[in-house]
């Protein structure tokens, strides 16, 4: 007679214990919740967005929104400043990431712990430091300055503590690179530029993506560095939302919130389709 | 072979700080040939490659390609190519692509890239893989992709690091013939680097053997295991056993050579090495040397044999074509001779332990410097 076991648990089979799911359950509830409520009550039709009684559907405080001049304004430079600050903070990143990996020089350890500084040093100090040096140099997004060059000190400071994170992300990237590819290229005729052009880059792209996507959604919520570096015609859309609130909380700001959600998610989307659809490659 | 040497290397030296890579080495490669650069890890002849390749620049020391001193030009201006040990096959470009590459840095026109790509791909076998990417192919065809891809750029020199080395067995030896059968239809001169000896006396015209950044002796493989310079080069390319010897003298034709464990033998004058003379007849310079295919092996005393030890049989291994028997030789040391299997079966049969007797002729051994300094061809 065949002896019968009980369906007993394997090892890693976490998921079938009911501890263990039930601890997952509130912890992404936890984490979740609150942003699905907001999402939820950018469409409540309440006059204040703190009520957390539902008073039927609407969408308008999305017209309203969109039809805020200033909010639409602050969009608009945050938008800005986060795509010229992901363009520098990938090329600058590259560039050193590039020398950090490729060279030998004295210091080397020293440099590379100063690039990565802007990652540790808590965002308050970075603000401060970043708000009296500009005012030491009396550039303090002057009024007067067109579009988008009165943007040009936040875009400064976001690139001081993005580019880190994209140089971080790309130079790891960079260690899986065979140097014979390099070798081989160069045999076949290629000059140095040629080299980085057809080789170098290609293998690089999944993380020129992952650096550029950390740079634009670091960037595009910031508060901190950019509150201390904003005068009152430079708000972007975090600051905005921040004075807003001071004053009162309407469901527009749920619905402002909202927009800059989804807004990232879209982005991150495609960003991580183009990565697995080149890691498929290698 | 001609007398004019597609490459010559005079000289040369490379030096890493203290480290000597390459040491004063010098020699010809001649056209069409598919010459060998052989020796143990570290040895240099990877360094000689890459300073071929252009890849590294020479300490002291003349490179010339047709007559021309090639040091200055840099990798890319060569008309040199390398298939490298890891292929080096770009990953993001189709095998196509792949083997356009060297085309299109040169410039060539658009149509004549495409007869010249689909020519090198049916020369590698791999015309029906043209689209595919490199993900998509074995190892063995990867290398494929590699050698097509250097192949089309028709260049003066090419040169293979490891070529074999990261096949599996069978696949390496299918692809050894094929190399040889490639370069004789392409009749471009091979340069392979190697430290399979094996691999190096299958596939080469000529062979030089590299040591700690020494030039040991270029020759022919069939040159090589049967006269090789040294004992270093006799025991690489081939198993062989080494006596010391206490003295040796000329005596009329042949050579009277005294040792501690095989007496008194004497050595035709054929069986001497020519990079043995007299400042190497002192015992600490010379050993004699027997290779195992010309040991016999036997129960009873020969009568008439040169060289006769008595031992006690040690394992026997068969190797399929033939049988490896090995004789310990009273604790000292012990020896490996190669036996027919019949042979082999006969001496298992009196069993592990019993004596035999390993015997040979004088005119087999050969008389070898330890370390003859210098490059001899």
């Amino acid at each position: 007679m065949p002896k019968h076991y009980r369906n007993k648990k394997k090892p890693f089979e976490y998921s079938k214990k009911w501890s263990l799911r039930s601890v997952f359950l509130l912890a992404t509830l936890f984490l979740y919740v609150p942003i699905i409520v907001l999402i939820v009550f950018s469409f409540n039709n309440s006059r204040r967005g703190g009520n957390v009684i539902w008073k039927g559907f609407t969408t308008k405080y999305y017209d309203k929104a969109f039809n805020n001049e200033d909010l639409m304004l602050a969009f608009g430079n945050t938008l800005t400043i986060a795509i010229v600050a992901t363009i520098a903070s990938v090329i600058l990143g590259t560039c050193t990431a590039i020398l950090l990996w490729r060279f030998r020089f004295p210091f080397k350890p020293l440099v590379e712990g100063l690039v990565s500084l802007p990652i540790v040093i808590p965002e308050i100090c970075m603000g401060v430091s970043l708000a009296l040096f500009f005012s030491a140099m009396g550039w303090l997004g002057n009024t007067s300055d067109i579009w988008p060059f009165n943007l040009s000190n936040i875009m400064i400071a976001h690139i001081t503590f993005c580019f880190p994170f994209a140089a971080m992300v790309i130079r790891t990237r960079l260690q899986s690179f065979n140097r014979e590819m390099e070798e081989a290229a160069r045999d076949l005729g290629a000059t140095e530029f040629q080299v980085f052009k057809d080789i170098l880059l290609p293998h690089l792209k999944p993380g020129l993506v992952a650096g550029a996507l950390l740079s634009f959604t670091l960037s595009l919520d910031d508060f901190i560095v950019t509150f201390f570096t904003s005068g009152p015609n430079t708000v972007t859309l975090p600051v905005k939302i921040y004075s807003m609130v001071r004053f009162s909380v309407t469901p527009e700001i749920n619905a402002a919130s909202t927009i800059l959600i989804l807004l990232t998610l879209v982005l991150t989307f495609f960003a991580l389709r183009i990565q697995t659809k080149d890691d498929s490659i290698l | 072979m001609s007398d004019n040497p597609i490459v010559s290397i005079r000289n040369l030296s490379k030096h890493f700080g203290r480290f000597k890579a390459l040491d004063d080495v010098s020699l010809d490669i001649h056209a069409g040939e598919i010459f060998a650069l052989l020796g143990p890890s570290g040895c240099g002849k990877s360094t000689l490659l890459r300073i071929l390749s252009g890849f590294e620049t020479p300490t002291s020391g003349d490179v010339l390609l047709d007559n021309k001193d090639l040091v200055p030009l840099k990798p890319n201006k060569r008309p040199i190519n390398m298939v490298f040990q890891s292929y080096a096959v770009f990953p993001h470009m189709s095998v196509e692509d792949n083997v356009a590459y060297g085309l299109k840095m040169e410039g060539v026109a658009k149509a004549e890239i495409k007869t010249r790509v689909e020519e090198a791909l049916e020369q590698v076998h791999l015309a029906q893989f043209g689209k595919r990417k490199p993900h998509q192919l074995s190892g063995g065809q990867r290398q494929r992709v590699a050698l097509a891809r250097v192949l089309v750029k028709k260049p003066r020199l090419l040169l293979l690091d490891e070529p074999l080395s990261a096949l599996d067995a069978k696949l390496r030896d299918a692809m050894r013939l094929e190399l040889v059968k490639l370069q004789e239809a392409v009749g471009i001169t091979f340069v392979i680097v190697t430290h399979d000896q094996a691999e190096a006396m299958a596939i080469a015209d000529r062979i030089a053997v590299l040591n700690e950044g020494r030039l040991r002796q270029v020759a022919s493989p069939s040159q090589l295991y049967q006269k090789p310079v040294d004992a270093f080069v006799a025991d690489f390319v081939g198993t062989i056993h080494c006596f010391d010897i206490d003295s040796a003298a000329q005596e009329g034709d042949a050579m009277r050579v005294n040792s501690a464990l095989l007496g008194t033998v004497k050595l035709p004058s054929d069986a001497v090495a020519h990079s043995f003379d007299s400042a190497h007849s002192s015992s600490a310079e010379s050993v004699v040397a027997i290779r195992p295919e010309h040991i016999h092996v036997a129960a009873q005393q020969p009568l008439t044999a040169d060289v006769a030890l008595l031992g006690s049989l040690g394992d026997i291994a068969f190797q399929g074509q033939h049988s490896i028997v090995e004789i310990m030789l009273d604790g000292r040391a012990s020896l490996t001779a190669v036996t027919t299997n019949s042979d082999a079966q006969a001496l298992h049969a009196a069993g592990t332990g019993s004596p035999v007797w390993a015997h040979w002729s004088g005119s087999d051994m050969l008389l070898l410097p330890k370390d003859a300094k210098g490059a001899f061809s």
